[in-house]
């Protein structure tokens, strides 16, 4: 070869050295850049894209009636979602949505969100949330790349509508939004657990590894009692269809311990068909619903002037001229009576004579009386929201306010805070908060915040319930008569006031009974109210033959003995099945 | 001269180079496709047997005789490009394979040596300064047929290799300046027209997905991202043997043959890939080195085109997987998995050693 030749290959291998050797040092810059510079980054971001916390769902805690029988529990249901991640990315076509829109017939809502997040490239998408299983598996058969189903539990309440508005409901999240649902969120839901997933490119989960597990949500047994709860739900509702009336509230409650062993509103929803956050349930007007209670309030007026001993039990009250009138307002009654005793005032349900109690006893021991029996304050009960009612401090009252209070005018409660009052007297003068939790699972029987506190004394609240039986027997309440049982009770009929008229209806009513039975030894206590109802509407005729059914149903259930003696109703028996046969 | 005196004058050191290359492939192989069906690093095991056997086979042949029958072996090998493209079927996405009944062959890599062989009978009697228009166009257009029959498969990354062979010889072989200046634009205008009617938009994008490769992380910036990750995840001595994620989790594509650099360097780090890196220095000098070592200029254009094509596919490789070159579809030489590219550069060293054995051999 020429020496040309190899010269020329020399010089040429050395320009193309040059050359690479440029490119190397290039290539090992970029490696330090890489490897050393950017090293901490981009080992991050390895972990970012393989790793991922997952959230571990909780399963809510179930709530029980007092015997055990479940009332709200959760049960896993699918939830169907789309996702695409990794090397080819995938879009949900329309045609795919159809195919799903077909099974589960998605509203038109949720289509335009699926669409605008499919147009957005989201990577996870919801299709519908907690779907009927058998939609779920159909959807599944369609094996469609991306679309999975996630377990997530949905609350369902194998009573139907019983109790709905005590217990509430929860959102899509299970998060509670009424009722014991969300008064107790924290106990029911549980912690949510943690675990990382380590996936591959194509999101296949290869290992998973528990950080913190979750607890399960803690099951609640509540005060109710289911059949109760039935009995005074199917009574409500008889007497509302009965008296057209706008709403109706129910409590049943032990007096002897402040459990509430029924709580019923009318209308009432089923929670089941309900969708998910609605509030159609949120007002359990038992708590919620603020009225003027007219004369089942006298009780608390009866107790002023008994325990201040400032009245005698025979003094006798004029109400020959059925009204009475102070400067420019006039308080009638309901019928004309002559000179009434003191217990006959309360048991006639006399306003004439229960104002001139009133008057006689002062604006101070009216005022102490209704704050001791802890009007204007919340009972404490572990509902969400409960109202507190309105009474205006003494320095506000007007010179109508002793005697407008002392017939349960303007002061405004709910009906949990007047049964909670009639308690005391059936509790001989002891009151007891309201509970509507029997025990949470896990947690020592709960001591409550406000322990029992003497009120009255036993004498006062001993004469009361006499007067009350009375009420039963000869008053008002004859209607809530039982044979077998002797009943303590007060009606109530109470004008509403118009704010329009600026006055008070004499066409809008709302009609209440309470009372306590076997009155001696109380079992039962309950409130009835019923607002607006059409017709017919005094306390005695609308509310109390509902307070007579309840407690006469839920008095056999319980297998309580009758007590009173009749012996007339006996013999007349006898002698009417002698006559027959 | 007998064999034994030529087996005398075999580089071994070379075959060391090149079978420990191999062999580091087939540990990375193993890393990056257990989880694969398919026992990919067993049949790289195997193709380097073969390969191995076929080089020393070779050695056999004066290289001069397959210098003078190269045409015929460039026809038969133009040929079998020309089959493919009528009867083959579409493999990935390419008619670039023939199916046979334990693997597939790839005779565009084999077509490598055919244009190395060819060229060299070319240039061979080439004694200029410049190399003759005549002899030019005539040494283009032996490249011209395959680099299209090859670019239409479509397989642009092995086509563009041929172009290398062809420049390396043209450049040894000397051009005038103008020559030069001429090519480049001409190669610029054939590039911009190829851009606007030649080139599928997947190879538009790779292209423009250099530049921004954030651009897209989800689509054509996926492949050159999730590599630069895994490169740069390894850090100074990398996750370990089997411990990378990026390709274990399949983040990675193409890990165990054109991606197999981004393993090395998530697996071993930068000490791993300095050591790969100058094995194929070494292995690289060595093969520019031995071009003074022919005896005739046939050797040498034979050993100078095999070491150019070499080492620009290597830093092609390279250059992609870090993020400086569109994806290509050019494999790593002798590490990354694949029977045709493996026994291409066998063939490729054993015309080099060929060349280097019968230096002082006269027949």
């Amino acid at each position: 070869m020429s020496l040309i030749f190899e010269r020329r290959i020399k010089k040429r291998t050395i320009i193309l050295s040059i050359f690479f050797s440029l490119w190397t040092i290039g290539l090992i810059l970029r490696l330090i850049q890489l490897q050393i510079f950017q090293h901490a980054r981009l080992k991050q971001e390895v972990i970012e894209h393989n790793q991922r916390i997952d959230k571990i769902l909780p399963k809510r805690g179930t709530i029980y009636d007092r015997n055990g029988i479940i009332l709200v529990r959760s049960i896993p249901y699918p939830s169907i979602f789309f996702t695409s991640f990794g090397e080819d990315v995938k879009k949900l076509s329309g045609k795919e949505l159809n195919l799903i829109d077909r099974i589960l017939d998605l509203d038109t809502h949720d289509l335009k969100r699926i669409k605008k997040q499919i147009s957005n490239n989201d990577s996870f998408i919801w299709i519908e949330r907690k779907v009927d299983p058998k939609m779920a598996d159909q959807i599944s058969a369609l094996k469609l790349e991306g679309i999975h189903n996630l377990e997530e539990n949905k609350r369902f309440y194998p009573q139907g509508k019983l109790a709905a508005h005590v217990l509430g409901t929860v959102n899509i999240d299970n998060q509670g939004v009424c009722g014991i649902e969300r008064s107790c969120n924290e106990i029911l839901e549980g912690k949510i657990g943690k675990r990382l997933i380590l996936s591959d490119a194509k999101r296949r989960k290869y290992r998973l590894e528990i950080i913190q597990k979750p607890v399960a949500g803690r099951n609640i047994v509540l005060t109710l009692d289911e059949t109760i709860q039935y009995i005074t739900e199917k009574e409500l509702e008889h007497a509302m269809l009965k008296t057209k009336a706008k709403w109706g509230t129910v409590i049943v409650s032990h007096p002897s311990n402040g459990e509430i062993l029924a709580m019923a509103n009318y209308p009432t929803r089923n929670p089941n068909l309900l969708p998910p956050s609605s509030l159609d349930l949120n007002r359990n007007q038992a708590i919620h619903f603020l009225f003027e209670p007219g004369s089942t309030f006298k009780i608390v007026t009866a107790s002023a002037a008994i325990e201040s001993r400032k009245i005698g039990l025979n003094e006798i009250f004029d109400c020959s001229r059925g009204a009475i009138s102070l400067d420019k307002i006039t308080y009638h009654d309901h019928s004309s009576f002559e000179k009434l005793s003191f217990p006959e005032v309360i048991i006639h349900s006399s306003n004439v004579g229960t104002i001139q109690v009133g008057q006689r006893l002062g604006e101070e021991l009216i005022s102490e009386t209704i704050h001791n029996f802890r009007f204007g304050k919340q009972t404490g009960i572990q509902l969400p929201a409960e109202e507190k009612g309105k009474i205006r401090p003494i320095e506000q009252w007007s010179k109508y306010s002793v005697s407008s209070l002392s017939i349960g005018y303007e002061i405004s409660t709910t009906a949990l805070q007047m049964l909670q009052a009639l308690n005391v007297i059936a509790n001989k003068g002891v009151y007891y908060p309201p509970n509507i939790i029997k025990s949470i699972e896990g947690s020592s029987p709960k001591t409550s915040t406000t322990s029992p506190k003497r009120i009255i004394s036993e004498e006062t609240a001993r004469i009361l319930t006499g007067i009350l039986e009375e009420a039963v027997e000869q008053g008002t309440g004859i209607l809530s008569r039982i044979d077998d049982y002797k009943i303590a009770g007060k009606t109530g009929t109470a004008q509403k006031f118009d704010p329009e008229l600026n006055t008070y209806s004499s066409q809008v009513h709302t009609s209440s009974f309470m009372g306590f039975v076997p009155s001696q030894d109380p079992v039962l206590s309950i409130i009835v109210v019923i607002d607006d109802p059409q017709g017919e509407f005094y306390g005695g005729t609308v509310a109390a033959p509902v307070f007579r059914e309840i407690a006469r149903e839920a008095l056999r259930y319980l297998n309580i003995p009758g007590r009173r003696i009749m012996p007339e109703r006996v013999i007349t028996a006898k002698i009417q099945s002698q006559e027959s046969s | 001269m007998t064999e034994k005196s030529l087996l005398k004058n075999i580089d071994w050191k070379l075959i060391f180079l090149l079978v420990l290359i191999s062999i580091i492939g087939v540990f990375v192989i193993y890393s990056s496709s257990r989880y694969l069906p398919g026992n990919y690093f067993v049949r790289q095991i195997i193709f380097m047997l073969i390969s191995l056997a076929v080089l020393f086979i070779f050695l056999t042949v004066n290289y001069r005789k397959l210098i003078t029958y190269s045409l015929y072996i460039y026809i038969v090998l133009v040929g079998i490009l020309v089959g493919i493209l009528l009867f083959g079927r579409f493999i990935a996405g390419t008619k670039s394979w023939i199916r046979l009944p334990l693997f597939q062959v790839q005779p565009s890599e084999l077509t490598k040596i055919a244009i190395v062989l060819v060229l060299a009978k070319v240039f061979a009697s080439h004694k200029d300064r410049f190399v003759s228009r005549r002899r030019g166009l005539f040494g283009a257009s032996l490249v011209l047929v395959p680099f299209i029959l090859t670019a239409i498969q479509p397989d642009l990354g092995t086509a563009l290799i041929f172009v290398v062979i062809l420049a390396a010889a043209l450049y040894l072989a000397g051009l005038r300046t103008k020559t030069v200046v001429i090519l480049l634009v001409l190669a610029v205008i054939l590039a911009s027209l190829g851009w606007m009617f030649g080139l599928k938009d997947y190879q538009k994008k790779r292209i423009t997905t250099l530049i921004l490769p954030q651009k897209d992380p989800q689509g054509a910036g996926y492949h050159i991202l999730q590599s630069k990750i895994a490169i740069g995840a390894g850090g100074m001595f990398g996750k370990g043997f089997q411990k990378g994620s990026q390709s274990q989790l399949r983040f990675l594509p193409a890990r165990h043959t054109d991606f197999i650099f981004s393993v090395i360097g998530e697996e071993f780090g930068f000490a791993g890939v300095a050591v790969v890196l100058l094995l194929y220095i070494v292995f690289i000098s060595r093969l520019f080195s031995s071009v003074k070592k022919s005896r005739d200029r046939g050797g040498v254009y034979i050993i100078f085109m095999v070491a150019v094509m070499i080492s620009f596919q290597f830093f092609i490789n390279v250059f992609m997987v870090i993020g400086f070159f569109p994806v290509a579809g050019i494999p790593l030489p002798m590490l990354s998995y694949g029977g045709s590219s493996l026994l291409t550069h066998y063939l490729a060293v054993s015309l080099v050693l060929n060349v280097k054995m019968r230096r002082f051999v006269n027949i």
